[in-house]
């Protein structure tokens, strides 16, 4: 692996040249919005690539971490939660390849969601604000970092 | 659509087809245009000539991308039989549906050809404007224009609900289809539909629904005379729906009339329509933010699923995938907590 220039760097001189360079010379409209569009999604994908793999690992054990908890807390209550976290738990990846650990997100991502479902069905208010809370104050930053130059080209 | 080659010719022979009584029809102008995130659309101007008189005219041609490539996927005819019965009904502000290719073999594609409107759409023209208040009541007054069509006016073969119950339940049942179909587990979605069904709020008669009102689709000419278009998702539902989809869509996109002042806005739509504060409050369109949300949610999540599976090949849906989706997540956590507090003090 060559480390340097990194990924997001890479990714945002092509952006650059996109914006600064390409973009102004389009007078077709159709094409230049999806032009817009493509230098937004390099945007986003620049952060990614910097910060994917440290998040999806760390969201899943702070997901892990949550399902396991309700679980000790409602040993005989979660049935659908106990099989579907058993079956994640099951599948998880030695490596730190993306696919692998993207996969294994969305399987205890999956138990997460039974959870939820569960403990709001069971009136579990603490642990389902506890649930709320993680997604609106930690994933949900985590999705929109990077977002600060995406917007609706063309629209108007 | 987009053969800026060939179109004008095909264009011209469909128009002299179609409408033989005003002469022969000549494309002398001929561009696709953008503004659209659902279908391909063009710019055309066409003049009419019957051996005495010409006339000259712009209309717009509204058809489908080419397979694989659309975001949403929505039904021509059905947006062909609203938008003529709307036009025909003369009761609402919007670009006459003039022309219709049903099969596509005349244009390339099931294609509505309509009237142009001259300016341009809310969403630009109210860019910088101080009056966000006194642009909220006139675009209560709009809606409320659209809701009041009576329904007994519109097409038969445009579905009527079988019982207002089910409109809100059809709107949470998609949600929880977005849950089981989406190509990620997404506890917000699961969160959300678990959400909606605990506090479903009671149903309204059902009123026509545009199904797509946003700034965007409102066209506003240089008398202020303002338009209604992209009428491809209006359908009988729960007024609501508009207002909630107005609302989030605003938020994500910018201008959000509805926020600049929720109370003046609700009061004047509900003098117009009758409707009663207990159905029709921050409340409800809080819940209806939500709930709408789903139709279009549902289509481009299923072009995102495309796009991760290999099935769909649309720059829009990698656009939308890493910006909408993740703003219109943050949304429904923040108007939920606001719901439950608002519930709380109450």
């Amino acid at each position: 692996m060559i480390p340097r220039p990194s990924t997001a760097q890479l990714l945002q001189q092509c952006r650059r040249d996109l914006v600064d360079v390409v973009i102004p010379q389009v007078a077709d409209e159709t094409t230049a919005v999806t032009l817009e569009q493509i230098q937004m999604v390099l945007d986003v994908c620049a952060h990614r690539a910097d910060n994917e793999i440290h998040d999806l690992v760390a969201e899943t054990a702070e997901m892990e971490a949550f399902v396991a908890a309700a679980l000790d807390d409602h040993p005989e209550g979660l049935p659908r939660t106990r099989a579907s976290f058993d079956a994640a738990l099951a599948q998880r990846p030695d490596g730190l390849r993306t696919p692998a650990i993207g996969a294994f997100h969305d399987l205890v991502a999956g138990a997460f969601s039974d959870a939820i479902e569960e403990l709001m069905g069971m009136g579990d208010g603490r642990r389902v604000a506890e649930a709320v809370a993680w997604m609106r104050d930690v994933r949900q930053p985590r999705e929109m970092a990077g977002t600060e130059n995406w917007a609706m080209p063309g629209r108007g | 659509m987009d053969d800026r080659a060939a179109m004008p010719e095909r264009l011209a022979a469909f128009l002299s087809a179609v409408d033989p009584d005003r002469g022969r029809a000549s494309c002398v102008h001929y561009e696709p245009m953008a503004g659209g995130y659902s279908r391909s659309m063009a710019r055309a101007t066409v003049t009419w000539s019957d051996g005495t008189t010409t006339v000259t005219e712009t209309v717009v041609l509204r058809g489908d991308p080419p397979p694989g490539q659309a975001l949403i996927e929505t039904d021509r005819d059905a947006e062909w039989l609203v938008h003529q019965a709307l036009t025909q009904l003369g009761a609402l502000d919007l670009p006459a549906a003039r022309y219709y290719d049903a099969t596509g073999e005349h244009l390339g594609t099931k294609c509505i050809v309509m009237d142009f409107c001259e300016g341009e759409s809310l969403q630009t023209w109210l860019e910088g404007r101080d009056d966000l208040a006194e642009q909220a009541i006139l675009l209560a007054e709009q809606l409320a224009q659209i809701h009041q069509v009576r329904v007994a006016d519109l097409p038969a073969e445009l579905e009527r609900p079988p019982d207002p119950e089910r409109v809100i339940d059809d709107l949470i049942d998609l949600w929880e289809v977005i849950d089981r179909q989406h190509v990620n587990n997404s506890p917000i979605y699961r969160y959300v539909n678990t959400w909606l069904r605990a506090n479903r709020p009671a149903p309204m008669p059902p009123t026509l629904v545009h199904g797509d009102f946003q700034n965007p689709n409102i066209m506003i000419d240089g008398a202020g005379e303002r338009r209604m278009i992209d009428w491809e998702f209006a359908h009988i539902g729960d007024p609501r729906e508009d207002i909630g989809w107005y609302n989030l869509y605003s938020s994500v996109a910018g201008t959000n009339l509805y926020q600049a002042d929720p109370a003046g806005f609700l009061a004047r739509y509900r003098e117009l329509t009758g409707f009663d504060p207990a159905d029709v409050n921050e409340w409800t369109v809080g819940y209806f933010t939500i709930v709408a949300a789903a139709k279009v949610a549902y289509e481009v999540l299923n072009a995102i699923n495309g796009l991760a599976t290999g099935a769909v090949r649309s720059t829009m849906a990698a656009h939308q995938a890493v910006g909408a989706i993740t703003t219109g997540n943050g949304i429904y956590l923040d108007l939920i907590a606001g719901l439950e507090q608002a519930e709380e003090a109450s």
